[in-house]
C-alpha cells in the first residue's frame, strides 16, 4: 500500500468516525451530508466510465496514452457499490416518498400515490443493483481486457473493447440516467424533468476530466508517465474540457428556460426554492465556478498547455461539482444549516477517502500506460498543432 | 497530425479497414475529373433538372395560391394552429445541421476524412436553410410584413416581444444562414479559382473569376485563408447547437402536453443532426455513381456516416424513452394521456408508429457492418429516416394541439392539397437548387481532396482508415 494509499484511509476513518457520531445525534441530516458527497464522487467514476468508451468507439489516439489512468478511477466503481448501502439503509430519512404519505402536504400525497409503482423502497433496491450490476460489469470487463493486451496485443482483444464500448455505452445511458432520477430528481417527488439524466451526465463528465487531468498532473510530477505524454495530451483534454464545461451549462440552461417561461407550479417549485436566499449564492457561485471561469480560462492556449494551471482548474472544477450537486440535491433532502456543513466535510473525507485508497490499492502494479496497445506510439507523439 | 508521427506497425483491428482514398492520383488529373461536371451536362441530369423544375413550379403556384387567398387554404385551424407548415420548417432546417455539423465539428475534431463529403453537406445546408425560411414567412399570412420581426427603430413604437421564441428564431436562423453561407463560400474559393483556370469559354473564365475574388494560391493567401476557415469553423460550431436549441424553445416553453419537455433543446439537435446525415447520404450515394467518385467517397466514409447515424439514432431512442417514462412518472393526467393514449392510440396512431419504426430499429442496421458500406441499404435507411424524421415533427406539433386540455375543443387536423403541394414542391426547389449546384459549382472540396492524396503519398499507413482518427 502506497502513502498516499494510507492516507487516505486514514482520512477516510476520520470521516466516518465523524458522520457516524453525525448519525447518532442528527440522522436525517447525515444521510443528507452523505448522499450529496456519494452523488458528486460517484459521477467521477461514471464519467470515467463513459469517457473510456467514447474514447474507444471513436477511435481517439491522443487517448490511448492516457487511458490506463481514466480506466482505473473506473475500479472504484465496486467500492461506490459498497458505499451505496448507506444511502439505501437510510431511504426513510432521505426520500419522502417512503412510508405512508403523512409527512407529505395532502396535494403531494396524492401525485406520490400515483407513483407508488416506481417510488418504492424494493424496486428502488432491485434497480439500484441492476446500475451497477451494469457499470461494475462493463467497467471491469473493459479494464480486464485492456490488462490482458499489456502482454497479449492481439487484434482480439481490441475488437473486444470495441463491442462492449459500444454496448456498453448504450446501457450506461439509460442506467445513469434512471440512477440519477431514482436518487436526486425523486428527492423532490412531486417534480420531474426530462433532461435530468443528462444533466447529471454532463456534471459527472466535467468531474472526471478534472479529476483525469489532475491524476495526469500528479503523474506527472512524479515521472510516473514517460516524458512524451506532455503539453499536448494536457491540451486535448483541456479542450474536452471546455468542450464539456459548455455542454454543462447548455444542458443546465435549457433546463431553465423551459421551466421558467412555463412557469408551471409543480415545476417551478424547484427552482423557487433554489433562487431564493442561501441557495441563490450557492447557484451563484456554482455558475460562476462551474462555467464562467473556466470557459474563460480554457479559452487561453498557455492554460491549456500548463500543468500547474490545468491541476488548479482540475482542483477547483472538483470542488464546484460537488457543491453543484449540492445545489442540486441538498434543498430537497432534509437539510439545515449550522453544525450539519461539519457532516457535509466529514461525508466528503470518508467517500472521498474511500474511493482514493480504493484507486490507489487496484492500480498497484498495473502499467502506468496500455503498453499493448497498437495505437500507443502515435498516440505518444500525438500533436495538437 | 505531426510529421513526427511513427508510421504504425500494424492496422489497429478496432479500426475501419478501408483508406479515406483509393489509387493513386496525380494532382492535375483529380482536378480534372472533379471539375468535368462544370462543363459538360448529361441527359440524366437535364431529365432529373426537369423534374425539380416542375416542382419548382408547383410550389411557386401554391405559394401563389396561398398569398392570394390567405392561409385558409391550409387545412390548418384553431386550436391545430401550427401543422404542416412548421412540420416542414422544422424539418428542413434539421436536414440544414447537418452540413455545419460534417464541416465545422469534424474539421475541429481533425477528421480529415470531411473533405471528401463537406462541400455537399454545406450546399445542401444553405438550400435546406432557403425552404426552411420559406415556411414561417408564409405561415405570418402576410409575409409582406415579416420585418415586424426585426427590432428595427419603427416610428409606430412595433417592436418583437423578447419573450417570445419566435424572434429569437428569426436571430437564430439568419445567424445560421449567414455563417453557414459565408463559410460555404470561403470553402469554394480555391476550387472556384481552379474552374477559372480551367474553363473553356471567356465568360465562364470570367464568371468563375469574380467569384474567386482574386485567389492566386500563394503562400501568404493559403496561410491567411486557413487561419479565417478554422475560425468560422469555431463560429459555426456553437451554431448547429444553438438553432435547433431555439426551434425546440418555440414548443418547450409552451405549457401544452407534449411539447413542454426539458429534454427538447438537446433532443432536437440530435434528431436534426440525424435527418440531416440521411440528407447527405440521399444525395451523395447517387452523386458518388454518377460522377464516378468511388476513390473519393470510399467505404471508409460510408461507414463512419452510418455510425454517426446510428449514435444520433440512439440518442434519439433514448429521448423517446425518457419521454414515455417521464409522461407517467409525472402523475400529470394531461402528459400521460397525450404520450401514453393519444400519440400510439389515437387518431395519428400510424403516423406515430412509422416515425417510432423508422428512426427508433432503420438505424440498428448500422450495427452491422456490411450495412454500413451497402449503398442500397444506406440510400432506404436514409430515406427511411427521412420519412421518420417529418413523421416526429408532425407528430409533435399536431398530436399536442389536435387534443389539448379541453375536450370539447378537440379537432382533427387534415392537410388540404396545397398543404401537400408546398411539401412536395419544396422538395422540387430543393432539388432544383442542389441540381444546378452539382452543375456550376465543384461539388468536392477539390483543395483539400488533393491535400489529401499528397499526405498519403506521403505516409498512407497513418492516415489510413482515418474514420476514426482523432
Amino acid at each position: 500500500m502506497t502513502r498516499g494509499g494510507r492516507i487516505s484511509i486514514a482520512v477516510a476513518v476520520a470521516g466516518a468516525v465523524v458522520l457516524a457520531i453525525g448519525f447518532v445525534l442528527d440522522a436525517p441530516r447525515a444521510a443528507a451530508a452523505y448522499l450529496v458527497a456519494y452523488g458528486a464522487l460517484l459521477g467521477v467514476a461514471l464519467g470515467a466510465l463513459a469517457l473510456v468508451m467514447i474514447a474507444r468507439v471513436t477511435a481517439a489516439n491522443w487517448f490511448v496514452a492516457l487511458r490506463r489512468q481514466a480506466e482505473q478511477i473506473t475500479a472504484t466503481l465496486p467500492a461506490f457499490a459498497v458505499l451505496f448501502l448507506p444511502v439505501l439503509l437510510t431511504t426513510r430519512l432521505l426520500y419522502v416518498w417512503t412510508g405512508d404519505g403523512s409527512r407529505l402536504a395532502p396535494g403531494l400525497r396524492d401525485v406520490v400515490r400515483a407513483k407508488a409503482a416506481y417510488l418504492n423502497v424494493p424496486f428502488f433496491t432491485v434497480r439500484a443493483v441492476i446500475y451497477f450490476a451494469v457499470w461494475i460489469a462493463v467497467a471491469e470487463m473493459l479494464r480486464r481486457a485492456s490488462l490482458r493486451q499489456d502482454r497479449d496485443p492481439s487484434p482480439r482483444l481490441a475488437r473486444r473493447m470495441y463491442a462492449l464500448s459500444a454496448g456498453g455505452l448504450v446501457a450506461f445511458a439509460l442506467t445513469t440516467s434512471f440512477a440519477a432520477f431514482d436518487w436526486f430528481m425523486s428527492l423532490s417527488p412531486g417534480w420531474y424533468s426530462t433532461v435530468y439524466g443528462v444533466d447529471y451526465f454532463a456534471g459527472a463528465m466535467v468531474a472526471a476530466l478534472a479529476a483525469l487531468t489532475v491524476v495526469v498532473a500528479i503523474e506527472r510530477r512524479s515521472n510516473a508517465l514517460p516524458s512524451e505524454i506532455g503539453a499536448d495530451h494536457l491540451h486535448a483534454l483541456a479542450k474536452l474540457l471546455l468542450t464539456f464545461v459548455l455542454f454543462w451549462v447548455y444542458i443546465g440552461f435549457s433546463q431553465l428556460i423551459v421551466i421558467w417561461s412555463a412557469e408551471i407550479p409543480a415545476e417551478r417549485v424547484w427552482y423557487a426554492v433554489r433562487m431564493r436566499a442561501g441557495w441563490r449564492v450557492l447557484g451563484g457561485v456554482v455558475l460562476f465556478g462551474h462555467f464562467v471561469l473556466p470557459f474563460l480560462a480554457l479559452l487561453v492556449r498557455a492554460i491549456k498547455r500548463s500543468v500547474a494551471a490545468m491541476s488548479v482548474i482540475g482542483i477547483g472544477l472538483l470542488l464546484v461539482h460537488y457543491l453543484d450537486m449540492y445545489w442540486i440535491a441538498m434543498p430537497d433532502a432534509p437539510y439545515h444549516g449550522g453544525w450539519g456543513f461539519v457532516l457535509d466535510v466529514a461525508a466528503v473525507l470518508f467517500v472521498g477517502g474511500a474511493a482514493v485508497a480504493t484507486w490507489s490499492m487496484r492500480r498497484a502494479g498495473e502499467p502506468s500506460l496500455a503498453v499493448g496497445d497498437p495505437r500507443l506510439a502515435a498516440s505518444l507523439h500525438y500533436s495538437t498543432e | 497530425m505531426s510529421a513526427a508521427a511513427r508510421p504504425l506497425v500494424e492496422q489497429p483491428p478496432d479500426r475501419e479497414p478501408w483508406p479515406v482514398m483509393r489509387g493513386e492520383h496525380p494532382a492535375a488529373a483529380l482536378t480534372d475529373h472533379l471539375l468535368a461536371p462544370l462543363w459538360r451536362s448529361s441527359p440524366t441530369w437535364w431529365l432529373l433538372f426537369g423534374l425539380s423544375s416542375l416542382g419548382t413550379l408547383l410550389l411557386l403556384f401554391t405559394v401563389t395560391y396561398t398569398v392570394a387567398r390567405g392561409i385558409g387554404v391550409w387545412g390548418n385551424n384553431i386550436p391545430v394552429a401550427w401543422a404542416f407548415a412548421i412540420t416542414n420548417f422544422v424539418w428542413w432546417i434539421g436536414i440544414g445541421h447537418a452540413g455545419t455539423f460534417i464541416s465545422a465539428f469534424l474539421i475541429l475534431l481533425n477528421q480529415r476524412w470531411r473533405g471528401s463529403i463537406n462541400r455537399v453537406a454545406e450546399a445542401m445546408t444553405i438550400f435546406a436553410l432557403v425552404n426552411a425560411a420559406l415556411f414561417p414567412l408564409l405561415h405570418l399570412g402576410r409575409p409582406w410584413f415579416f420585418y415586424w420581426l426585426i427590432p428595427y427603430p419603427a416610428t409606430m413604437g412595433v417592436w418583437p416581444n423578447f419573450k417570445s421564441a419566435l424572434p429569437w428564431d428569426v436571430a437564430a436562423v439568419t445567424t445560421y444562414f449567414t455563417v453557414s453561407l459565408l463559410f460555404w463560400f470561403l470553402g469554394l474559393v480555391p476550387d472556384l479559382a481552379s474552374a477559372r483556370d480551367r474553363a473553356p469559354s471567356r465568360l465562364k473564365r470570367l464568371v468563375y473569376g469574380v467569384f474567386a475574388m482574386g485567389w492566386r494560391g500563394s503562400g501568404f493567401q493559403w496561410q491567411r485563408y486557413r487561419v479565417a476557415y478554422v475560425l468560422l469553423a469555431a463560429l459555426a460550431t456553437p451554431l448547429v447547437i444553438s438553432v435547433h436549441s431555439v426551434v425546440s424553445l418555440d414548443f418547450s416553453i409552451a405549457q401544452l402536453p407534449g411539447w413542454h419537455s426539458t429534454i427538447f433543446p438537446p433532443y432536437f439537435v440530435v434528431g436534426a443532426i440525424y435527418s440531416g446525415l440521411a440528407m447527405v447520404f440521399v444525395l451523395l450515394l447517387p452523386l458518388r455513381r454518377a460522377f464516378g467518385l468511388y476513390d473519393i467517397v470510399t467505404e471508409a466514409h460510408l461507414s463512419a456516416m452510418a455510425k454517426l447515424m446510428l449514435a444520433m439514432g440512439l440518442m434519439l431512442a433514448y429521448s423517446y424513452v425518457v419521454e414515455i417514462f417521464m409522461s407517467w412518472y409525472s402523475a400529470d393526467f394531461a402528459e400521460q394521456y397525450t404520450y401514453l393514449t393519444a400519440r400510439p392510440a389515437g387518431p395519428y396512431a400510424i403516423a406515430y408508429w412509422i416515425m417510432t419504426v423508422l428512426n427508433v430499429v432503420t438505424p440498428q442496421l448500422f450495427w452491422v457492418r456490411r450495412f454500413r458500406t451497402s449503398t442500397r441499404v444506406l440510400f432506404l435507411a436514409s430515406i427511411g429516416i427521412l420519412v421518420g424524421m417529418w413523421m416526429e415533427r408532425f407528430i409533435i406539433i399536431v398530436t399536442s394541439l389536435n387534443r389539448d386540455f379541453l375536450t370539447s375543443s378537440w379537432h382533427i387536423y387534415m392537410p388540404t392539397w396545397v398543404d401537400w403541394g408546398i411539401l412536395a414542391g419544396s422538395l422540387g426547389l430543393f432539388g432544383f437548387l442542389f441540381l444546378l449546384f452539382v452543375r456550376f459549382v465543384p461539388s468536392v472540396a477539390i483543395s483539400e481532396v488533393k491535400e489529401l492524396s499528397i499526405e498519403l503519398g506521403r505516409d498512407g499507413a497513418e492516415l489510413a482508415g482515418a474514420a476514426g482518427d482523432a
